[in-house]
Protein backbone atom coordinates (compact mmCIF):
# COMPACT_ATOMS: atom_id res chain seq x y z
CA UNK A 1 0.00 0.00 0.00
CA UNK A 2 1.80 3.28 -0.79
CA UNK A 3 0.96 6.99 0.21
CA UNK A 4 -1.35 9.06 -1.72
CA UNK A 5 0.58 12.04 -2.94
CA UNK A 6 -0.32 15.06 -2.55
CA UNK A 7 0.24 18.88 -4.17
CA UNK A 8 1.65 19.85 -1.07
CA UNK A 9 4.62 17.18 -1.11
CA UNK A 10 4.96 17.84 -4.73
CA UNK A 11 5.43 21.32 -4.18
CA UNK A 12 8.00 20.61 -1.29
CA UNK A 13 9.71 18.64 -3.69
CA UNK A 14 10.43 21.17 -6.27
CA UNK A 15 11.96 23.15 -3.44
CA UNK A 16 14.93 20.87 -3.92
CA UNK A 17 15.16 20.25 -7.35
CA UNK A 18 18.54 23.21 -8.02
CA UNK A 19 18.57 25.50 -10.91
CA UNK A 20 21.15 23.80 -12.80
CA UNK A 21 22.87 27.44 -13.67
CA UNK A 22 21.97 28.61 -9.70
CA UNK A 23 22.36 25.45 -7.82
CA UNK A 24 22.25 27.07 -4.30
CA UNK A 25 18.55 28.05 -5.35
CA UNK A 26 15.54 25.61 -6.13
CA UNK A 27 13.21 26.10 -8.88
CA UNK A 28 10.63 27.04 -7.28
CA UNK A 29 12.42 29.88 -5.16
CA UNK A 30 12.62 31.25 -8.38
CA UNK A 31 9.26 31.59 -9.30
CA UNK A 32 9.01 29.10 -12.07
CA UNK A 33 6.59 27.10 -10.84
CA UNK A 34 3.14 27.58 -12.06
CA UNK A 35 0.82 25.23 -10.91
CA UNK A 36 1.08 21.69 -10.09
CA UNK A 37 -2.07 19.27 -10.21
CA UNK A 38 -2.50 15.81 -8.85
CA UNK A 39 -5.34 13.01 -9.48
CA UNK A 40 -6.55 10.39 -7.44
CA UNK A 41 -4.38 7.94 -9.87
CA UNK A 42 -1.06 9.14 -8.47
CA UNK A 43 -1.05 11.40 -11.53
CA UNK A 44 1.16 14.24 -11.50
CA UNK A 45 1.12 17.31 -13.83
CA UNK A 46 3.84 20.63 -12.84
CA UNK A 47 3.50 23.38 -14.96
CA UNK A 48 6.29 25.84 -15.31
CA UNK A 49 7.15 29.01 -16.78
CA UNK A 50 11.52 29.86 -17.76
CA UNK A 51 12.86 33.14 -16.94
CA UNK A 52 13.71 33.80 -20.19
CA UNK A 53 12.23 32.10 -23.70
CA UNK A 54 15.74 30.96 -24.80
CA UNK A 55 17.07 29.76 -21.71
CA UNK A 56 19.42 26.88 -22.58
CA UNK A 57 18.10 25.15 -18.91
CA UNK A 58 14.52 24.52 -20.03
CA UNK A 59 15.02 20.90 -20.98
CA UNK A 60 17.61 19.84 -18.16
CA UNK A 61 15.08 21.30 -15.98
CA UNK A 62 11.79 19.72 -17.30
CA UNK A 63 13.94 16.52 -16.97
CA UNK A 64 15.41 17.19 -13.31
CA UNK A 65 11.30 18.03 -12.19
CA UNK A 66 10.58 14.95 -13.77
CA UNK A 67 12.86 12.98 -12.50
CA UNK A 68 12.36 14.53 -8.63
CA UNK A 69 8.26 13.83 -8.99
CA UNK A 70 8.77 10.61 -10.16
CA UNK A 71 10.64 9.32 -7.32
CA UNK A 72 8.31 10.58 -4.59
CA UNK A 73 5.76 7.64 -3.01
CA UNK A 74 2.47 7.26 -4.95
CA UNK A 75 3.53 8.95 -8.04
CA UNK A 76 2.19 6.95 -11.27
CA UNK A 77 2.63 9.37 -13.95
CA UNK A 78 4.53 12.48 -14.12
CA UNK A 79 3.95 15.30 -16.90
CA UNK A 80 5.82 18.39 -17.05
CA UNK A 81 5.13 21.21 -18.72
CA UNK A 82 6.14 24.94 -20.47
CA UNK A 83 3.03 27.32 -20.17
CA UNK A 84 3.26 30.34 -21.77
CA UNK A 85 0.19 32.05 -20.17
CA UNK A 86 2.73 33.41 -17.45
CA UNK A 87 5.35 35.98 -17.76
CA UNK A 88 8.32 35.50 -15.89
CA UNK A 89 9.75 38.41 -13.68
CA UNK A 90 12.02 38.48 -10.85
CA UNK A 91 9.09 39.72 -8.48
CA UNK A 92 8.39 35.54 -8.74
CA UNK A 93 11.54 35.26 -7.00
CA UNK A 94 10.64 33.81 -3.19
CA UNK A 95 12.03 35.87 -0.26
CA UNK A 96 14.10 32.85 0.55
CA UNK A 97 15.34 32.70 -2.95
CA UNK A 98 16.51 36.13 -2.72
CA UNK A 99 18.84 35.50 0.12
CA UNK A 100 19.64 32.43 -1.37
CA UNK A 101 20.86 34.39 -4.64
CA UNK A 102 22.22 37.28 -2.80
CA UNK A 103 25.06 34.96 -0.79
CA UNK A 104 25.60 33.22 -4.50
CA UNK A 105 26.50 36.70 -5.63
CA UNK A 106 23.75 37.27 -7.65
CA UNK A 107 21.19 40.49 -6.97
CA UNK A 108 17.59 40.45 -7.23
CA UNK A 109 17.34 43.87 -9.36
CA UNK A 110 16.97 46.97 -7.67
CA UNK A 111 13.97 49.13 -6.71
CA UNK A 112 15.10 52.27 -8.29
CA UNK A 113 14.85 50.66 -11.60
CA UNK A 114 12.80 52.57 -14.82
CA UNK A 115 11.21 49.23 -16.95
CA UNK A 116 11.39 51.50 -20.11
CA UNK A 117 14.71 52.95 -19.64
CA UNK A 118 16.31 49.93 -18.54
CA UNK A 119 18.15 51.79 -16.48
CA UNK A 120 19.22 48.78 -14.10
CA UNK A 121 20.27 51.31 -11.66
CA UNK A 122 20.40 51.39 -7.54
CA UNK A 123 20.83 47.76 -7.55
CA UNK A 124 22.20 46.84 -4.13
CA UNK A 125 25.51 45.01 -4.30
CA UNK A 126 25.32 41.55 -3.10
CA UNK A 127 28.99 41.65 -1.35
CA UNK A 128 28.60 44.82 0.47
CA UNK A 129 24.94 46.13 0.35
CA UNK A 130 25.53 49.83 -0.79
CA UNK A 131 23.32 50.84 -3.55
CA UNK A 132 26.21 53.14 -4.78
CA UNK A 133 26.34 50.94 -8.27
CA UNK A 134 26.21 50.82 -11.95
CA UNK A 135 25.33 48.86 -15.15
CA UNK A 136 27.66 47.46 -17.17
CA UNK A 137 25.76 45.39 -19.56
CA UNK A 138 22.27 43.85 -19.27
CA UNK A 139 23.44 40.82 -21.13
CA UNK A 140 25.04 38.61 -19.28
CA UNK A 141 26.47 34.71 -18.56
CA UNK A 142 22.79 33.81 -19.09
CA UNK A 143 20.12 35.25 -20.98
CA UNK A 144 18.15 36.35 -17.31
CA UNK A 145 21.18 37.57 -15.96
CA UNK A 146 22.92 40.94 -16.25
CA UNK A 147 26.35 42.49 -14.99
CA UNK A 148 26.76 45.30 -12.42
CA UNK A 149 29.99 47.13 -10.97
CA UNK A 150 29.46 48.55 -6.87
CA UNK A 151 31.66 51.50 -6.53
CA UNK A 152 31.42 51.20 -2.43
CA UNK A 153 33.72 47.89 -2.60
CA UNK A 154 34.71 47.88 -6.16
CA UNK A 155 33.52 43.92 -7.16
CA UNK A 156 31.57 43.27 -10.25
CA UNK A 157 28.51 41.63 -10.06
CA UNK A 158 25.64 39.88 -11.54
CA UNK A 159 21.75 40.88 -10.89
CA UNK A 160 18.42 38.98 -12.36
CA UNK A 161 17.32 41.11 -15.41
CA UNK A 162 14.34 43.31 -14.11
CA UNK B 1 54.43 27.43 -9.13
CA UNK B 2 57.85 29.16 -10.03
CA UNK B 3 57.74 32.95 -10.70
CA UNK B 4 59.98 34.19 -13.82
CA UNK B 5 61.43 37.56 -14.93
CA UNK B 6 60.51 39.01 -17.86
CA UNK B 7 62.79 41.41 -20.09
CA UNK B 8 62.33 42.59 -23.37
CA UNK B 9 63.76 45.24 -25.60
CA UNK B 10 62.68 47.85 -28.21
CA UNK B 11 64.82 46.49 -30.91
CA UNK B 12 67.37 43.60 -31.62
CA UNK B 13 70.84 45.10 -29.58
CA UNK B 14 68.98 47.76 -27.68
CA UNK B 15 69.19 47.17 -23.84
CA UNK B 16 67.21 44.76 -21.84
CA UNK B 17 64.53 46.48 -19.53
CA UNK B 18 62.41 44.46 -17.01
CA UNK B 19 58.87 44.71 -17.83
CA UNK B 20 57.20 42.58 -15.22
CA UNK B 21 56.65 38.63 -13.66
CA UNK B 22 54.65 35.40 -14.54
CA UNK B 23 54.06 32.32 -13.24
CA UNK B 24 54.46 29.60 -14.95
CA UNK B 25 55.75 25.77 -14.24
CA UNK B 26 58.18 25.98 -16.95
CA UNK B 27 60.06 27.91 -18.68
CA UNK B 28 58.03 27.07 -21.98
CA UNK B 29 54.83 28.59 -20.25
CA UNK B 30 56.51 31.32 -18.95
CA UNK B 31 58.05 32.70 -22.77
CA UNK B 32 54.17 31.84 -23.80
CA UNK B 33 52.70 33.91 -20.60
CA UNK B 34 54.90 36.63 -20.74
CA UNK B 35 54.08 36.95 -25.02
CA UNK B 36 50.53 37.31 -24.04
CA UNK B 37 50.62 39.73 -20.86
CA UNK B 38 53.34 42.06 -22.34
CA UNK B 39 54.05 41.86 -25.65
CA UNK B 40 51.13 41.37 -27.39
CA UNK B 41 50.70 44.21 -29.38
CA UNK B 42 54.10 43.94 -30.88
CA UNK B 43 55.64 45.64 -27.88
CA UNK B 44 59.18 44.93 -28.73
CA UNK B 45 61.31 43.13 -30.98
CA UNK B 46 62.91 40.51 -27.97
CA UNK B 47 61.62 39.11 -25.04
CA UNK B 48 63.41 36.67 -22.21
CA UNK B 49 62.20 35.12 -19.19
CA UNK B 50 64.92 33.58 -16.48
CA UNK B 51 64.20 32.52 -12.71
CA UNK B 52 66.85 33.58 -10.51
CA UNK B 53 67.37 37.09 -8.60
CA UNK B 54 65.09 39.86 -9.78
CA UNK B 55 68.22 41.64 -12.38
CA UNK B 56 68.03 45.48 -13.85
CA UNK B 57 66.66 47.00 -11.07
CA UNK B 58 68.05 51.31 -11.73
CA UNK B 59 71.40 50.80 -9.93
CA UNK B 60 72.36 47.08 -11.92
CA UNK B 61 70.62 47.74 -15.59
CA UNK B 62 70.66 44.52 -17.42
CA UNK B 63 73.24 44.87 -20.40
CA UNK B 64 72.84 44.07 -23.99
CA UNK B 65 75.84 41.42 -23.41
CA UNK B 66 74.74 39.51 -20.59
CA UNK B 67 70.98 40.37 -19.88
CA UNK B 68 70.93 38.19 -16.64
CA UNK B 69 73.99 36.60 -15.30
CA UNK B 70 72.46 35.16 -11.91
CA UNK B 71 69.11 33.82 -13.82
CA UNK B 72 69.53 30.11 -12.84
CA UNK B 73 67.27 29.41 -16.62
CA UNK B 74 67.09 31.97 -19.24
CA UNK B 75 65.85 31.99 -22.77
CA UNK B 76 65.20 34.40 -25.22
CA UNK B 77 62.43 34.35 -27.35
CA UNK B 78 63.57 36.50 -30.71
CA UNK B 79 62.23 38.85 -33.42
CA UNK B 80 61.55 36.18 -35.98
CA UNK B 81 60.36 33.62 -33.25
CA UNK B 82 58.17 36.08 -31.53
CA UNK B 83 56.41 37.32 -34.65
CA UNK B 84 56.32 33.30 -35.46
CA UNK B 85 54.37 32.61 -32.20
CA UNK B 86 51.97 35.43 -32.37
CA UNK B 87 48.17 34.23 -33.01
CA UNK B 88 46.25 35.05 -36.05
CA UNK B 89 43.72 37.83 -34.97
CA UNK B 90 43.19 38.73 -38.61
CA UNK B 91 39.68 38.11 -37.70
CA UNK B 92 38.98 40.86 -35.22
CA UNK B 93 39.77 43.46 -38.07
CA UNK B 94 37.17 44.95 -40.31
CA UNK B 95 39.47 44.12 -43.21
CA UNK B 96 39.59 40.67 -41.70
CA UNK B 97 36.46 40.09 -43.52
CA UNK B 98 38.10 41.28 -47.28
CA UNK B 99 37.61 38.32 -49.65
CA UNK B 100 34.56 36.97 -48.15
CA UNK B 101 31.97 38.22 -50.62
CA UNK B 102 34.69 35.60 -53.34
CA UNK B 103 34.53 32.94 -50.70
CA UNK B 104 30.78 33.25 -50.65
CA UNK B 105 30.38 33.02 -54.30
CA UNK B 106 32.43 29.86 -54.51
CA UNK B 107 30.70 28.18 -51.48
CA UNK B 108 27.43 28.82 -53.32
CA UNK B 109 28.63 27.23 -56.78
CA UNK B 110 29.82 24.42 -54.62
CA UNK B 111 26.58 24.15 -53.14
CA UNK B 112 25.15 24.78 -56.54
CA UNK B 113 27.50 21.80 -58.46
CA UNK B 114 25.87 19.41 -55.71
CA UNK B 115 22.75 19.84 -56.65
CA UNK B 116 21.23 17.28 -55.33
CA UNK B 117 21.91 18.62 -51.63
CA UNK B 118 19.47 21.21 -51.44
CA UNK B 119 17.09 19.03 -53.46
CA UNK B 120 16.58 16.58 -50.57
CA UNK B 121 17.72 16.31 -47.33
CA UNK B 122 21.20 14.63 -46.96
CA UNK B 123 21.35 11.12 -46.33
CA UNK B 124 21.54 10.01 -42.60
CA UNK B 125 25.58 9.23 -42.52
CA UNK B 126 25.83 5.68 -41.15
CA UNK B 127 29.43 4.08 -42.53
CA UNK B 128 30.52 1.81 -40.11
CA UNK B 129 33.52 -0.89 -39.31
CA UNK B 130 32.06 -3.85 -41.20
CA UNK B 131 33.13 -5.93 -38.39
CA UNK B 132 31.53 -3.74 -35.66
CA UNK B 133 27.65 -3.98 -35.72
CA UNK B 134 25.40 -0.97 -36.45
CA UNK B 135 24.28 0.47 -32.93
CA UNK B 136 20.71 -0.06 -32.76
CA UNK B 137 18.77 3.43 -33.20
CA UNK B 138 15.98 4.36 -31.49
CA UNK B 139 13.32 5.67 -34.19
CA UNK B 140 10.18 7.04 -33.12
CA UNK B 141 7.36 5.91 -35.34
CA UNK B 142 7.75 7.66 -38.72
CA UNK B 143 5.02 10.51 -38.66
CA UNK B 144 2.70 11.36 -41.70
CA UNK B 145 4.95 13.40 -43.86
CA UNK B 146 3.76 17.20 -43.75
CA UNK B 147 3.27 19.44 -47.20
CA UNK B 148 5.05 22.39 -45.66
CA UNK B 149 4.14 24.45 -48.24
CA UNK B 150 0.78 24.35 -48.08
CA UNK B 151 -0.32 24.07 -44.20
CA UNK B 152 -3.68 26.05 -43.41
CA UNK B 153 -3.16 29.74 -42.28
CA UNK B 154 -2.81 29.34 -38.63
CA UNK B 155 0.12 27.43 -39.36
CA UNK B 156 1.12 29.06 -42.04
CA UNK B 157 1.87 32.56 -39.91
CA UNK B 158 3.41 30.57 -36.98
CA UNK B 159 6.14 29.17 -39.17
CA UNK B 160 6.58 32.64 -40.97
CA UNK B 161 6.77 34.48 -37.11
CA UNK B 162 9.30 31.40 -36.50
CA UNK B 163 11.45 31.34 -39.64
CA UNK B 164 11.88 35.26 -39.27
CA UNK B 165 13.43 34.96 -35.60
CA UNK B 166 15.25 31.51 -36.26
CA UNK B 167 17.26 32.40 -39.17
CA UNK B 168 17.67 36.18 -37.92
CA UNK B 169 19.20 34.77 -34.76
CA UNK B 170 21.18 32.20 -37.11
CA UNK B 171 22.72 35.43 -38.75
CA UNK B 172 23.45 36.96 -35.44
CA UNK B 173 25.47 34.27 -34.32
CA UNK B 174 28.33 35.37 -37.09
CA UNK B 175 29.47 37.76 -34.88
CA UNK B 176 30.03 35.31 -31.58
CA UNK B 177 33.74 35.66 -30.78
CA UNK B 178 34.40 38.66 -33.14
CA UNK B 179 31.95 41.04 -31.85
CA UNK B 180 33.71 44.69 -32.19
CA UNK B 181 34.41 43.94 -28.33
CA UNK B 182 34.31 41.63 -25.34
CA UNK B 183 30.63 42.68 -23.87
CA UNK B 184 29.41 43.55 -27.30
CA UNK B 185 30.27 39.67 -28.25
CA UNK B 186 27.98 38.63 -25.10
CA UNK B 187 25.52 40.92 -25.70
CA UNK B 188 25.14 39.99 -29.03
CA UNK B 189 25.45 36.41 -28.83
CA UNK B 190 22.70 36.51 -26.18
CA UNK B 191 20.54 38.53 -28.45
CA UNK B 192 21.02 35.75 -31.07
CA UNK B 193 20.01 33.20 -28.97
CA UNK B 194 16.91 35.08 -27.74
CA UNK B 195 15.99 35.02 -31.42
CA UNK B 196 16.29 31.37 -31.99
CA UNK B 197 14.58 30.98 -28.46
CA UNK B 198 11.62 32.92 -29.90
CA UNK B 199 11.29 30.81 -33.21
CA UNK B 200 11.08 28.31 -31.09
CA UNK B 201 8.27 29.25 -29.26
CA UNK B 202 6.66 29.76 -32.76
CA UNK B 203 7.76 26.34 -33.88
CA UNK B 204 6.37 24.84 -30.55
CA UNK B 205 2.93 26.00 -31.34
CA UNK B 206 2.93 25.09 -34.76
CA UNK B 207 4.71 21.58 -34.15
CA UNK B 208 1.69 20.86 -31.83
CA UNK B 209 -0.99 21.86 -34.65
CA UNK B 210 0.90 19.41 -36.59
CA UNK B 211 1.48 16.89 -34.76
CA UNK B 212 5.19 16.73 -35.27
CA UNK B 213 7.88 18.27 -32.76
CA UNK B 214 10.11 21.40 -33.17
CA UNK B 215 13.23 19.89 -34.55
CA UNK B 216 11.14 18.84 -37.60
CA UNK B 217 9.78 21.99 -38.12
CA UNK B 218 12.90 24.84 -37.52
CA UNK B 219 15.37 22.15 -39.49
CA UNK B 220 13.36 19.22 -41.12
CA UNK B 221 12.36 21.32 -44.01
CA UNK B 222 13.49 22.49 -47.39
CA UNK B 223 15.20 25.79 -48.11
CA UNK B 224 11.46 26.52 -50.44
CA UNK B 225 9.31 25.25 -47.29
CA UNK B 226 10.79 28.30 -45.55
CA UNK B 227 8.70 31.55 -44.75
CA UNK B 228 11.12 33.97 -43.33
CA UNK B 229 12.04 37.58 -45.46
CA UNK B 230 14.61 38.49 -47.23
CA UNK B 231 15.93 40.44 -45.05
CA UNK B 232 16.77 37.91 -41.98
CA UNK B 233 18.70 35.82 -44.77
CA UNK B 234 21.58 38.25 -45.48
CA UNK B 235 24.86 37.78 -43.99
CA UNK B 236 26.12 39.15 -41.04
CA UNK B 237 29.43 40.61 -42.85
CA UNK B 238 29.52 43.93 -42.12
CA UNK B 239 28.84 45.68 -38.40
CA UNK B 240 27.53 48.81 -39.87
CA UNK B 241 24.52 46.67 -42.07
CA UNK B 242 24.08 44.25 -38.78
CA UNK B 243 23.08 46.99 -36.63
CA UNK B 244 20.71 48.44 -39.16
CA UNK B 245 19.17 45.25 -39.70
CA UNK B 246 18.73 44.50 -36.10
CA UNK B 247 16.99 48.15 -35.37
CA UNK B 248 14.87 47.96 -38.56
CA UNK B 249 13.60 44.30 -37.44
CA UNK B 250 13.23 44.74 -33.93
CA UNK B 251 11.16 48.12 -34.65
CA UNK B 252 8.98 45.83 -36.26
CA UNK B 253 8.94 42.73 -33.95
CA UNK B 254 7.65 45.51 -31.78
CA UNK B 255 4.65 46.56 -33.80
CA UNK B 256 4.06 42.69 -34.88
CA UNK B 257 4.23 41.53 -31.02
CA UNK B 258 1.62 44.46 -29.64
CA UNK B 259 -0.24 43.51 -33.00
CA UNK B 260 -0.16 39.57 -31.82
CA UNK B 261 -0.78 40.40 -27.94
CA UNK B 262 -4.50 41.12 -29.20
CA UNK B 263 -5.09 38.31 -31.32
CA UNK B 264 -8.27 36.52 -30.56
CA UNK B 265 -6.32 33.62 -30.93
CA UNK B 266 -5.18 32.93 -27.23
CA UNK B 267 -2.05 30.49 -27.41
CA UNK B 268 -0.91 33.33 -29.65
CA UNK B 269 -1.53 36.35 -27.69
CA UNK B 270 0.01 34.36 -24.85
CA UNK B 271 2.65 33.62 -26.14
CA UNK B 272 3.83 37.61 -26.59
CA UNK B 273 4.20 38.40 -23.11
CA UNK B 274 7.52 36.79 -22.66
CA UNK B 275 8.89 37.82 -25.94
CA UNK B 276 7.77 41.45 -25.31
CA UNK B 277 9.67 41.67 -22.57
CA UNK B 278 12.57 40.32 -23.83
CA UNK B 279 12.35 42.56 -26.79
CA UNK B 280 12.62 45.64 -24.83
CA UNK B 281 16.71 44.35 -23.83
CA UNK B 282 16.89 43.72 -28.06
CA UNK B 283 15.41 47.39 -28.38
CA UNK B 284 17.71 49.15 -25.93
CA UNK B 285 20.97 47.26 -27.57
CA UNK B 286 19.82 48.65 -31.25
CA UNK B 287 19.28 52.22 -30.47
CA UNK B 288 22.11 52.45 -27.91
CA UNK B 289 24.44 51.44 -31.21
CA UNK B 290 22.41 53.24 -32.95
CA UNK B 291 23.50 57.27 -31.15
CA UNK B 292 26.71 55.60 -31.30
CA UNK B 293 27.07 55.27 -34.77
CA UNK B 294 25.46 58.22 -35.51
CA UNK B 295 27.38 60.46 -33.43
CA UNK B 296 30.63 59.66 -35.31
CA UNK B 297 31.81 60.10 -38.76
CA UNK B 298 33.44 57.44 -40.57
CA UNK B 299 30.56 55.23 -38.66
CA UNK B 300 27.61 57.71 -39.34
CA UNK B 301 28.21 57.13 -43.56
CA UNK B 302 28.47 53.58 -43.20
CA UNK B 303 24.97 53.33 -41.07
CA UNK B 304 23.11 55.04 -42.94
CA UNK B 305 24.81 53.48 -46.41
CA UNK B 306 23.85 50.03 -44.34
CA UNK B 307 20.15 51.64 -43.57
CA UNK B 308 19.53 52.40 -46.99
CA UNK B 309 20.27 48.63 -48.16
CA UNK B 310 18.46 47.80 -45.20
CA UNK B 311 15.03 49.39 -45.32
CA UNK B 312 14.09 47.64 -48.67
CA UNK B 313 15.18 44.54 -47.53
CA UNK B 314 12.95 45.31 -43.81
CA UNK B 315 10.03 46.27 -45.79
CA UNK B 316 9.51 42.56 -47.08
CA UNK B 317 9.00 41.56 -43.49
CA UNK B 318 5.38 42.89 -44.33
CA UNK B 319 4.56 40.58 -46.99
CA UNK B 320 1.10 38.87 -46.68
CA UNK B 321 0.64 35.55 -45.43
CA UNK B 322 -1.45 32.94 -47.34
CA UNK B 323 -4.68 33.19 -45.87
CA UNK B 324 -4.15 36.60 -44.52
CA UNK B 325 -8.16 37.88 -45.17
CA UNK B 326 -9.19 35.27 -43.33
CA UNK B 327 -6.94 35.75 -40.15
CA UNK B 328 -7.54 39.47 -40.10
CA UNK B 329 -11.16 38.88 -40.53
CA UNK B 330 -11.16 36.22 -37.33
CA UNK B 331 -9.04 39.00 -35.41
CA UNK B 332 -5.71 36.35 -34.79
CA UNK B 333 -4.09 38.33 -37.15
CA UNK B 334 -5.64 41.90 -35.51
CA UNK B 335 -4.07 44.30 -38.15
CA UNK B 336 -3.15 43.21 -41.48
CA UNK B 337 0.53 43.52 -42.59
CA UNK B 338 -0.34 46.33 -44.52
CA UNK B 339 -1.31 48.47 -41.73
CA UNK B 340 1.34 46.96 -39.52
CA UNK B 341 3.65 49.01 -42.13
CA UNK B 342 2.63 51.81 -41.88
CA UNK B 343 2.74 52.08 -38.13
CA UNK B 344 6.76 50.42 -38.68
CA UNK B 345 7.07 53.31 -40.97
CA UNK B 346 6.20 55.69 -38.19
CA UNK B 347 8.51 54.07 -35.73
CA UNK B 348 10.99 53.92 -37.66
CA UNK B 349 10.96 57.31 -38.94
CA UNK B 350 10.87 58.64 -35.10
CA UNK B 351 13.80 56.46 -34.21
CA UNK B 352 16.39 57.62 -36.99
CA UNK B 353 15.08 61.15 -36.30
CA UNK B 354 16.21 61.08 -32.54
CA UNK B 355 19.36 60.12 -33.61
CA UNK B 356 19.39 62.75 -36.15
CA UNK B 357 19.70 60.29 -39.34
CA UNK B 358 16.91 61.94 -41.00
CA UNK B 359 14.50 60.99 -43.19
CA UNK B 360 15.44 57.61 -44.76
CA UNK B 361 12.07 56.26 -44.78
CA UNK B 362 10.35 56.21 -48.19
CA UNK B 363 6.92 55.06 -47.90
CA UNK B 364 6.51 54.63 -51.41
CA UNK B 365 8.31 50.93 -50.75
CA UNK B 366 5.71 48.16 -51.16
CA UNK B 367 6.57 44.24 -49.90
CA UNK B 368 6.75 41.74 -52.14
CA UNK B 369 3.20 40.12 -53.45
CA UNK B 370 5.24 36.83 -53.72
CA UNK B 371 8.56 36.49 -51.48
CA UNK B 372 9.88 35.00 -48.56
CA UNK B 373 6.20 34.36 -47.23
CA UNK B 374 5.84 32.30 -50.53
CA UNK B 375 9.25 30.27 -49.84
CA UNK B 376 11.42 32.05 -52.60
CA UNK B 377 14.34 33.22 -51.27
CA UNK B 378 17.80 34.25 -52.17
CA UNK B 379 20.84 32.24 -52.94
CA UNK B 380 22.17 33.34 -49.81
CA UNK B 381 19.81 31.54 -47.48
CA UNK B 382 21.16 28.08 -49.03
CA UNK B 383 24.02 28.28 -47.53
CA UNK B 384 21.98 29.30 -44.06
CA UNK B 385 19.94 26.58 -45.02
CA UNK B 386 22.88 24.32 -45.57
CA UNK B 387 24.94 25.15 -42.20
CA UNK B 388 21.86 25.13 -39.68
CA UNK B 389 20.24 21.90 -41.09
CA UNK B 390 23.20 19.92 -41.58
CA UNK B 391 23.17 18.40 -38.25
CA UNK B 392 19.61 17.38 -38.13
CA UNK B 393 20.00 15.84 -41.79
CA UNK B 394 22.96 14.03 -40.49
CA UNK B 395 20.29 12.04 -37.95
CA UNK B 396 23.29 12.29 -35.27
CA UNK B 397 21.86 12.64 -31.72
CA UNK B 398 18.16 11.47 -33.39
CA UNK B 399 15.69 11.18 -30.13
Amino acid sequence: MTARVTAEAVRAVLDTVPDPEMPPVSVAELGMVVDVAVDGRGSVRVDLVPTFSACPAIPVIREDVKRAVAALDGVSAVQVRYVSGVVWDPSRISPEGQRKLGAFGIAPPGPAQDPALLQIGGVTCPTCGSRDTVTDSPFGPTPCRSTHYCRACRNPFEAMKP
Amino acid sequence: MARWEVLGRRAAGAAWSTVGSVHAPDIEMALLLARDAFFRHGEGADLAVGRGRLHGSAEDPPSAADPAPDFSEFRVLGGGELLRFWTDKSYKLQRGYAGLGAERRRALARVRQAGAVIDRPRPPDRRQRRDSPAPAVRRPPAPPPIDWSDVEPHTGLLLALGDDDHILGHRHTAWTGVAPHLEEDLAFSSIAQDEIGHGLVWYGLAAERLGTDVDATGLGRQPDEYRHALLCEQPADDWAYTIARHLLYDLAKQVRLDTLAESSWAPLAEATGALRRELRYHRWHAEAWLQRLAASTVARERLIAALRRALPEAVALFETVPGEDALVTARVLPRSHRDQLAAWFDATADALDAAGIGDLVDRTLEPPSAGGRRGLHGPEFMIVWEEMTALYRSGVGER
